[in-house]
C-alpha cells in the first residue's frame, strides 16, 4: 500500500518547498509582514496602537512626512550622504583590491587588517571615532596640531557630519567590499589577460576592456547592497553624536527621522509613513540599478 | 619574420624549465614545439610571445634584441589552448579587440574584422557570445582574433587539444594552409606527435627543457639524435634491444641472457661519439619483417593484436618483448616460433 503523502515526499519542489520552509517563515514573520503593516499604518489617521483598532484612514500621514521640513532635511542629507558613501567606498575598495590582488608581499595580514572594521560592532567603532574626533582629547587633532595646524571642532561643526559619516562608512564597509571584488578578481581568469597583452592592450586598457567588465556582477552586487546598506544609516550618528541627530540635525537621516517619530514622539502612524517612503527610494534605486547594468540585448 | 634563440633559459623557483636552448626559425617557417607534459615547450613559447622573460639568454627577432620589449608591444598573433575569447564580447568584439587597442578607425575595424570572420568561415556568427559557440567554432575566432592585425608571428598553445579527433584533423590542415596562404612564421606547440609531423616543416622536440633534435620531421624519423626522439616519435614505439659492439672486429651484437645474437650492420656508424661496447639496438616495428627462414632473430609469438590495415605482434626474443607490425598476408599462431628479418636499425649509445 503507498500513502499519497509519501508520493508528496518524493517530489523533488515539494521537498525543495519543506526545506526552504523555516527561513520562509521567519523572513515572512520579521521581514515581509512589517512592510505591509507599516504600509497599511502609514494610512492610520485615528487609531489605538495598543488595542490595534483603527478609526479612520487617509493619506494624511504622507502628507505630513512629505511637507516636514525635518524629513526634507534628513532626505537630503541622506541622499548627499549615499550619493558619496557609495560611490566611493567602491572606488576606493577597488583600488585596494587591485593593489592586494597583484603580487605584494603580506598580502594575507593586509586582507585581515582591512576586514576588521567590519567584523567590528558599529556602536563601538562610532564611539572610538566620537573620541578620536574629540575637539579637546582627540588623536585627529592632536595629529593636526604636530602637522602645525589649527584645531577643528569635528563633531560641533555642523559642515564636518555628512562627510565624517561618509569617511567612517567607507572605512567600515572597505574590508568587506575588498574581500567581495578580490574574489571577483581571483575569478577572472589570467588566460584573458594574457590573451589581451597579445592582443596589444596595454596595462590601462587591459584593466577598463578586461578586469572591469568581468568584475561587473560583483561591482553591481556591491553598488546594490552599498546604497541599500547606505540609506539605512543611522547607528554611526546615534552613536556618535550622543544620541542627536548631530550639530544643527546636520546628521538628521531618513532612519533617524523614522527613529525619532516612533520612539520619541511616539507618532507611530507618521513613522510608519516615512519608513514606507524609504522603503520605496530603495526600491526605485535598485530596479533602476537592475536595469542600468542587466545585460542589453545588442541591436544590429 | 625571422625569430632566433641564443643560448635561451628559464629558471622557475627549483626548476629550469629550459636549458640553454638555440634555434633559428626562418621566415615563414611553421614550426612544432614537441615533447611530453613539463618538457619546456610551453615555456619556451611564453618567452618568444613576452609573457616570460628568459632568465638568461636573447631573443632575436628579425636580427633584433626583444628581450625588453613587453608582450603586447611585440605584434604577435596567439592562439591559447583554452581559446581565451573574452565571454563579454561577441565575435566580432572579439575579432576587433587588437584594432581596438590600436586605435583603429571604427569603420576600418569592422571592415577587416569581418575579412578575417569570411577567411575562418565563422561570419554567420558574428554576434554570438563565446558561451553560444562549440569548441571548433571558438577556435575559428580564436584564430581569427590573432591574424587580424596581420601579425609577422603566429603563435599556438596547443590549439587542438580541446577538440575531438575529427575535427582537430580538418583544423590542422585548415591552419596549415592559412599559414602557406599568409605566408606567416608560425610555431605550434603540440604533444600529439602525429600532429606535429604531419603539419610542420621542422620540429624541434624538448624533453626536461633541453632541446633534443631541431630538424624536418622526416629526418627526425629516420635519422633520431638520440634514443629519446627515436623513442619519443612512431607508434608503436621503436624497440629497443640492449647490444653490445665489439670495436676490434666492428661487429654488433645483441645481448640478453647470456646470450649473444649477431646483428648485420652494414652501414658504417655515422653518428659522433662512435658507440663503443654497450649499446642499444633500436627497430621500428616496421622495419622488422617475418621470413620463413635463416632470419638475423628468432623468437616466440607472445601475442597478436589485429588493427584496421596491419597486425602488431609481440615477439619474445631471448627473453626480450619486441613488437613487429606486419601486412595481413600470413595467418600467425600465439606460441608459433618465428623468424625476423631487420630492415633498418639505429644505434645509441647506452
Amino acid at each position: 500500500m503507498r500513502i499519497p503523502v509519501k508520493k508528496y515526499f518524493k517530489n523533488d519542489n515539494f521537498r525543495a518547498f519543506l526545506y526552504l520552509l523555516p527561513a520562509l517563515l521567519i523572513i515572512g514573520t520579521f521581514q515581509f509582514y512589517p512592510i505591509f503593516k507599516s504600509f497599511a499604518m502609514g494610512f492610520y489617521t485615528k487609531f489605538d496602537y495598543l488595542t490595534d483598532t483603527v478609526y479612520e484612514v487617509g493619506f494624511d500621514n504622507f502628507i505630513y512626512v512629505l511637507k516636514d521640513p525635518d524629513f526634507i532635511l534628513a532626505m537630503k542629507n541622506t541622499c548627499i550622504f549615499v550619493f558619496f558613501a557609495a560611490p566611493l567606498g567602491i572606488l576606493i575598495a577597488l583600488i585596494f583590491a587591485v593593489i592586494l590582488n597583484s603580487n605584494i608581499h603580506f598580502k594575507k595580514l593586509f586582507r585581515s587588517v582591512y576586514f576588521v572594521p567590519f567584523v567590528t560592532s558599529t556602536v563601538s567603532i562610532s564611539i572610538v571615532w566620537s573620541w578620536i574626533l574629540n575637539k579637546d582629547y582627540g588623536l585627529a587633532n592632536a595629529f593636526l596640531k604636530i602637522m602645525g595646524m589649527n584645531k577643528i571642532a569635528w563633531l560641533t561643526d555642523s559642515n564636518m557630519t555628512i562627510p565624517i559619516l561618509i569617511a567612517l562608512s567607507i572605512w567600515k564597509g572597505l574590508g568587506y567590499k575588498i574581500i567581495i571584488l578580490l574574489a571577483g578578481l581571483q575569478g577572472i581568469d589570467q588566460q584573458y589577460y594574457f590573451a589581451a597583452r597579445m592582443d596589444g592592450a596595454r596595462k590601462h586598457q587591459r584593466f577598463w576592456s578586461i578586469t572591469i567588465p568581468l568584475l561587473k556582477p560583483s561591482l553591481v552586487f556591491l553598488s546594490i547592497t552599498s546604497i541599500i546598506g547606505a540609506f539605512k544609516i543611522f547607528d554611526e550618528v546615534y552613536i556618535m553624536y550622543s544620541q542627536q541627530p548631530g550639530p544643527l540635525k546636520s546628521g538628521l537621516t531618513i532612519v533617524y527621522y523614522i527613529f525619532n517619530k516612533f520612539y520619541r514622539h511616539w507618532e507611530f502612524a507618521t513613522a510608519s509613513a516615512a519608513a514606507f517612503i524609504l522603503f520605496l527610494v530603495i526600491l526605485m534605486f535598485t530596479v533602476l540599478q537592475f536595469a542600468f547594468t542587466s545585460p542589453k540585448e545588442k541591436e544590429e | 619574420m625571422n625569430i632566433k634563440l641564443e643560448n635561451v633559459s628559464k629558471q622557475f623557483k627549483n626548476v629550469l624549465a629550459v636549458d640553454h636552448l638555440n634555434i633559428e626559425i626562418s621566415d615563414g617557417e611553421l614550426i612544432c614545439l614537441l615533447g611530453p607534459s613539463g618538457c619546456g615547450k610551453s615555456t619556451t613559447l611564453s618567452m618568444i610571445a613576452g609573457l616570460e622573460k628568459p632568465s638568461e639568454g636573447a631573443i632575436h627577432f628579425d636580427g633584433e634584441n626583444v628581450n625588453e620589449v613587453e608582450a603586447e608591444h611585440r605584434d604577435i598573433g596567439m592562439v591559447f589552448q583554452n581559446y581565451a575569447l573574452y565571454p563579454h564580447m561577441t565575435v566580432l568584439e572579439n575579432i576587433m579587440f587588437p584594432l581596438k587597442m590600436r586605435k583603429y578607425k571604427k569603420s576600418v575595424m569592422i571592415e577587416k574584422a569581418l575579412k578575417v570572420a569570411e577567411l575562418m568561415q565563422i561570419i554567420e556568427l558574428k554576434n554570438r557570445k563565446p558561451s553560444q559557440l562549440s569548441g571548433g567554432q571558438q577556435q575559428r575566432v580564436a584564430i581569427g582574433r590573432a591574424l587580424v592585425k596581420e601579425p609577422k608571428i603566429l603563435l599556438l598553445d596547443e590549439p587542438l587539444s580541446n577538440l575531438d579527433a575529427r575535427l582537430r584533423i580538418e583544423l590542422r590542415d585548415e591552419i596549415r594552409n592559412l599559414q602557406r596562404k599568409l605566408k606567416i612564421t608560425t610555431i605550434f606547440v603540440t604533444h600529439d606527435q602525429e600532429e606535429a609531423m604531419s603539419i610542420s616543416d621542422k620540429i624541434l622536440l624538448m624533453n626536461k627543457g633541453i632541446s633534443q633534435q631541431y630538424s624536418s620531421p622526416k629526418e627526425m624519423y629516420r635519422e633520431p639524435n638520440n634514443q629519446f626522439v627515436a623513442g619519443f616519435l612512431g607508434n608503436p614505439p621503436m624497440n629497443f634491444l640492449p647490444g653490445y659492439y665489439d670495436v676490434a672486429v666492428k661487429q654488433l651484437y645483441m645481448q640478453e641472457n647470456g646470450e649473444s645474437v649477431l646483428i648485420p650492420w652494414d652501414k658504417p656508424q655515422t653518428m659522433v661519439g662512435l658507440p663503443k661496447g654497450e649499446v642499444i639496438i633500436g627497430i621500428r616495428p616496421e622495419d622488422l619483417y617475418i621470413v620463413q627462414e635463416r632470419g638475423v632473430l628468432m623468437g616466440e609469438i607472445k601475442s597478436i593484436q589485429t588493427l584496421g590495415k596491419e597486425i602488431y605482434i609481440r615477439i619474445d626474443i631471448c627473453g626480450v618483448l619486441v613488437t613487429a607490425c606486419v601486412s595481413w598476408d600470413h595467418t600467425y599462431h600465439v606460441k608459433e616460433r618465428v623468424h625476423l628479418g631487420i630492415k633498418k636499425i639505429h644505434v645509441f649509445a647506452r
